[in-house]
């Protein structure tokens, strides 16, 4: 019955200090409470007849258990399944809490500061500051995890067999954060308002600006979430590493434009096109997890790909509103992704992904750059490549520019395609095993990595060659910067250049195509044979 | 996109012919070469599972190496095999998740390949490591699963409530499935399993790392099942508990089919003789003193209370006039069992006959 006493002398590094000391008489005092406890209990206990208690209370009827019905039916059935499971999960995680609690302790102390000194600009600067660093930081972060912890859980298998495809899943699990990000706007737009009575805040402008953090958030969040699909946390990290800074410079670089800093005029048809582009970024990166997940029967490479197309051609219309360059610069870079996507997607059972477009005889051409796989992959960038070369033509129209009329234009140009396709090129020659497997886009943008390495190295060592430089940039491995490079000649002939990088797109479209020669058979057997 | 968007109705397609190749693509699941869909009469009347030279290779390595069997409706087949032998792969394959690289397996008259949405309304599959999400009851658990199924309202509702009754997790539904133990974790993915009500249960490794408690529970459940009409395509290492709950049994051995049989004819296997433990109240001694001196039996060891005897046929009226002449020896005969091999020593029979063949398959 000792037991507490005893192990709370034996406990050690415990009452350091002498009988005498505080601690010691403390210590004694609750031994004897200890005792005296001890003492009650066991009496009590070895009373044959104890004194009748008087009557308690009746105690208070516990509240009734909620019915297993209505615990199920807290979410309509009309809402996708990923994001009710997303929500009770994400509600119920410390990281909200916590990020929550914060934010609003961080918007109060900027309430405090803006009433003590209505007139600075720090407090506004640290109420941005924590928005942005919780929907632009830790919203997107959560996701981090998205796609791939259901596969180190061993839940995607489960997930597949229900009737949820890739696309379903990947928007709900991005709708979800979403949602957990709206609530920490909702959170915030009290202080939003009290600022504005405060004074020296402009609603409109905030409220922009929180609409454009949003987006971005939305972008980040849905980049987060397609990256989250590789296993590798070194691939994941260091992609959204780089497309986050890329998204966050684009976003930072044209919001200055957009909102008329630094002695820019503000520039609406920039917004509107940024918030295209943002659209499109979400659509692209929610597409690219959602076909990385997807079993190799689904298709969802399609709509990936018509999406592609049809925000190409969206854009075609700022041609009208005076954004000739940025048109061609975003077309360029639309089309590029969707390209190198399309070029890294394993193979399908050609045999279901090709039904429906061999079942129409209209969509069977469509289906040889539609349908998922690398193979049509190459054909839809020389589909793409195409279209950017319209939009090009129509730059040039709307302009009065008589670009692509040179030579040089159409070496630059074509050279910018080969940027693309030249990995596969590499790939193929090197890893062909891997061709039909899940790596490709790793290994793609580790060739490509690997190319622009070798490439600012040889160009480095060329400067520095002052009488060899021209045979040293022979050594450049990215056909586009030799090509380039080459021109700055004078002793070059250009039309040479021309047949050298048409060659090379010859090269990187037909090789892999060879190479893989069966598997390009059965697609096109799959795709173009009548059904008996 | 809105809740209400479904899946592509892959089962609509209409069902393709891909020519074949001449080789089993080595990598590839991209070429799976298809044949013409041999259209079945009656899909009520065909096959629960249809296996026709399954190949499945990675890498250049054969997983499965043209297997070939049939399930019938309503039968409950153990898939025996040593770690690594192909079966998780098999089983991947009938439940959608892989594809072959040559071949067909068919669920109830379906392809898998050719109609992978019908074929997964028709299966529940249990993996050998089913997932658990964190901070998710297994009441949210299974409501993820019903919705995601595309089961709305009160019949949702309805199916989780009767899978739980069923699996016995009424009284946990609030309890966090991170937190369950495992035999508590398997009744909930075969509740997850259930909640379709499908016509064949695959089932991987269901009672790998459960206490024999568990182990009991989930075997009830599964002989209910199979009362139930539910054909239960099952694999696991405990031959014993497989040759209690199933009509016949796969045994599968580098990818390759070895055995298809029942548990009954393993056991007796390919014997001429029967062996037989006897216990007697007498010295054991007198057992040995009368088995030397009768026909047709032969005397093995001496047991506690006994001794093993030896007769030289398998057929019942020779061993019961075996034991009629016990009687009327006057041996008191307490005791008189077959000895039947243990299913484990079958398969590790069968294995060595292979073996001894240069692996050439014996039956």
């Amino acid at each position: 019955m000792d037991f507490p006493i005893r192990s709370a002398e034996h406990r050690p590094g415990r009452l350091q200090n002498g009988p005498g000391s505080p601690f010691y008489k403390l210590f004694k005092l609750f031994k004897l409470f200890k005792l005296f406890k001890l003492f009650k209990l066991e009496t009590s206990t070895l009373n044959p007849t104890p004194p009748e208690l008087p009557a308690k209370p009746a105690a208070p009827a516990l509240p009734a258990a909620v019915p297993l019905e209505q615990k199920l039916a807290d979410f309509p059935s009309r809402l996708s399944p990923v994001l009710v499971k997303e929500l009770r999960q994400g509600l119920r995680t410390n990281l909200f809490v916590i990020a929550f609690i914060l934010l609003q302790t961080f918007m109060i102390l900027c309430l405090l500061a803006g009433l003590a000194n209505p007139g600075s600009n720090d407090s506004n600067g640290f109420f941005w500051f924590f928005i942005a660093a919780t929907l632009l930081i830790i919203q997107p972060l959560r996701g981090f995890n998205a796609l791939s912890g259901e596969y180190q859980l061993n839940t995607m298998d489960l997930i597949q067999l229900t009737r949820l495809n890739g696309w379903r899943i990947t928007l709900g699990k991005w709708t979800a954060l979403n949602a957990q990000g709206l609530l920490f706007l909702v959170g915030v737009l009290p202080y939003l308002v009290i600022r504005y009575f405060i004074g020296n805040v402009n609603l409109v402008t905030d409220i922009a600006a929180l609409g454009c953090v949003g987006l971005a958030s939305g972008l980040l969040t849905a980049i987060t979430i397609g990256c989250s699909v590789f296993k590798s946390i070194i691939l994941r990290g260091i992609l959204l590493f780089v497309l986050a800074i890329l998204a966050v410079s684009a976003f930072a670089a044209v919001g200055n434009s957009v909102f008329g800093r630094y002695g820019r005029a503000p520039d609406a048809t920039l917004g509107i096109m940024l918030a295209v582009t943002a659209v499109y970024g979400i659509l692209f990166f929610l597409s690219f997890g959602a076909s990385r997940i997807a079993p190799l029967s689904e298709n969802q490479a399609t709509r990936k790909r018509l999406i592609a197309i049809g925000f190409a051609l969206l854009f075609q219309v700022f041609y009208f509103f005076d954004a000739e360059e940025a048109v061609i610069s975003i077309t360029g870079v639309i089309l590029g992704l969707a390209c190198i996507d399309a070029l890294t997607e394993p193979l399908p059972v050609f045999g279901r992904v090709c039904t429906p477009f061999r079942n129409n005889l209209l969509l069977r051409w469509p289906g040889v750059f539609l349908c998922p796989g690398w193979i049509s992959g190459i054909f839809f960038f020389i589909f793409c490549s195409a279209l950017w070369w319209g939009s090009a033509v129509v730059y040039g129209a709307v302009t009065g520019d008589a670009f692509l009329d040179q030579i040089e234009d159409v070496v630059v140009f074509a050279s910018m395609a080969n940027l693309i396709i030249f990995p596969l090129l590499i790939m193929h020659l090197f890893f062909a095993r891997y061709s039909s497997m899940n790596h490709t886009f790793g290994i793609y943008l580790f060739t490509q990595a690997a190319l622009f390495g070798i490439t600012l190295m040889v160009m480095a060592i060329a400067n520095a060659l002052r009488h060899w430089e021209e045979i040293a940039y022979l050594a450049v491995p990215i056909p586009s910067v030799f090509i380039a490079a080459g021109m700055d000649g004078n002793d070059v002939d250009e039309p040479v250049h021309l047949i050298i990088v048409v060659l090379i797109f010859a090269l990187c479209v037909s090789f892999p195509l060879l190479r893989q020669f069966r598997s390009v058979r059965a697609f096109f057997s799959a795709l173009v044979k009548s059904p008996d | 996109m809105s809740d209400s968007d479904e899946m592509p109705v892959e089962a609509e397609t209409p069902v393709e012919e891909v020519e074949k190749g001449e080789t089993p693509v080595p990598d590839g699941l991209a070429t799976v070469e298809e044949k013409p869909e041999e259209k079945v009469a009656d899909p009520a009347d065909a096959p629960a599972i249809e296996v026709t030279d399954l190949w499945r290779s990675f890498n250049g390595l054969h997983a499965v190496q043209g297997i070939s069997f049939t399930v019938e409706r309503g039968q409950v087949v153990g898939f025996v095999g040593a770690n690594g032998a192909g079966k998780t792969t098999t089983m991947r394959i009938l439940a959608t998740l892989d594809y072959p690289t040559r071949g067909s397996a068919k669920i109830c008259g379906d392809d898998v390949v050719a109609y992978p949405a019908k074929v997964r309304q028709r299966i529940g599959w249990m993996p050998d490591h089913y997932g658990t999400y964190s901070n998710m009851t297994v009441l949210e658990y299974l409501d993820f699963f019903g919705r995601a199924l595309g089961f709305k309202g009160q019949d949702r509702i309805d199916r989780i409530l009767d899978v739980m009754e069923f699996t016995d997790l009424t009284s946990l539904s609030d309890r966090l499935i991170d937190k369950l133990s495992k035999g508590m974790g398997q009744r909930l993915c075969l509740g997850r399993a259930l909640l379709h009500d499908p016509d064949v249960l695959i089932l991987d490794e269901p009672a790998a790392g459960l206490d024999p408690k568990a182990r009991v529970e989930l075997k009830h459940l599964i002989r209910i099942l199979a009362e139930e009409g539910k054909t239960v395509f099952i694999s696991s290492h405990i031959l014993s508990e497989l040759g209690e709950m199933c009509d016949s049994l796969l045994f599968i051995n580098s990818g390759r089919i070895i055995h298809h049989g029942s548990a009954e004819s393993l056991r007796k296997g390919s014997a001429e003789n029967t062996v037989v433990n006897v216990q007697i109240m007498e010295d054991p001694d007198k057992l040995r003193e009368w088995a030397e001196l009768s026909p047709n039996v032969k005397y093995i060891d001496a047991t506690k209370q006994g001794g093993r005897i030896e007769i030289d046929s398998v057929e019942n009226d020779v061993i019961a006039s075996v034991l009629r002449r016990m009687i009327k020896s006057d041996l008191s005969v307490i005791d008189f069992h077959q000895e039947e091999r243990k299913l484990e020593d079958a398969f590790i029979e069968i294995l060595g006959e292979i073996e001894a063949s240069g692996g050439a398959i014996v039956n």
